[in-house]
């Protein structure tokens, strides 16, 4: 394999294995705190939360086999 | 191995190969028609899902053609047309590979997805398939047998000379 074409060999490799493993765990539904005294977030920690281009990769992954799985005739 | 062994030391562009047209001139030179990774989705995606193309794209899954390799072949293609650069190709490639993956799930056909080192090898009956139409073409004369040919003096003396030859010799 070319080191030029690795790089995209390793991210599917390595965001696919993230994928599994997410699988593999129950799913956990969240729920975010409200209320009066909720603690309100700051905008450093908002700008933080900002998907970051991996994240919004995986979740692209996410819903394509969530999507796949559901929808067995998208072809 | 030495370097000059490996075939990826001629699978190089050749130093100054860059400067062989005007700057600009290609497609990859001149800003991408899908800079971002959302944008270069929308145009793969229903391409590839679309039933044309999944009927050939299921072929060479069968083939035993990992999937990252064929994600790597329609992004850098991609690249090469300016549709959008490297980092958003290397971007799209896990979501290419995945939905190739889902694709090939639904329609119960076997993939490879490239993981391991040794999927890089070709598959056994596709080159079994070429070596018999190879066989077609050319003969082969395995019978023949390479005789020990005796051993000869390459050897010959050459006669001194110069200034440093000894007098006697020359």
């Amino acid at each position: 394999m070319s080191y030029v074409k690795e790089p995209a060999r390793l991210a599917t490799i390595n965001l696919r294995g993230i994928l599994d493993a997410e699988d593999k765990q129950p799913a956990m539904p969240e729920k975010p705190m409200s209320g009066l005294l909720a603690p309100r977030k700051s905008p450093m920690m908002e700008m933080d939360d900002q998907q970051n281009e991996t994240q919004r990769v995986l979740s692209y992954m996410r819903e394509i086999r969530k999507a796949m799985k559901v929808n067995k005739d998208v072809v | 191995m030495s370097f000059r062994d490996s075939e990826e030391a001629f699978d190089a562009p050749i130093a100054g190969m860059s400067l062989t047209h005007e700057l600009g001139a290609r497609p990859w030179q001149s800003p991408p028609q899908y800079p971002t990774v959302e944008e270069a989705l929308d145009f793969y995606i229903p391409r590839l899902s679309s039933q044309q193309f999944a009927g050939r794209l299921l072929d060479i899954i069968e083939q035993g053609i990992p999937l990252t390799a064929l994600a790597e072949t329609i992004t850098l293609g991609g690249v090469m047309q300016g549709l959008h650069s490297i980092d958003v190709a290397v971007l799209i490639n896990p979501v290419l590979v995945e939905l190739m993956a889902g694709i090939a799930d639904n329609a119960d056909v076997k993939y490879k997805l490239g993981d391991t080192d040794g999927e890089g090898i070709p598959d056994k009956g596709i080159v079994a398939k070429a070596m018999k139409e190879v066989r077609g073409k050319f003969t082969f004369d395995e019978d023949r047998k390479e005789e020990p040919q005796p051993e000869t003096e390459s050897e010959t003396e050459t006669p001194a000379r110069g200034l440093m030859a000894r007098r006697g010799e020359a």
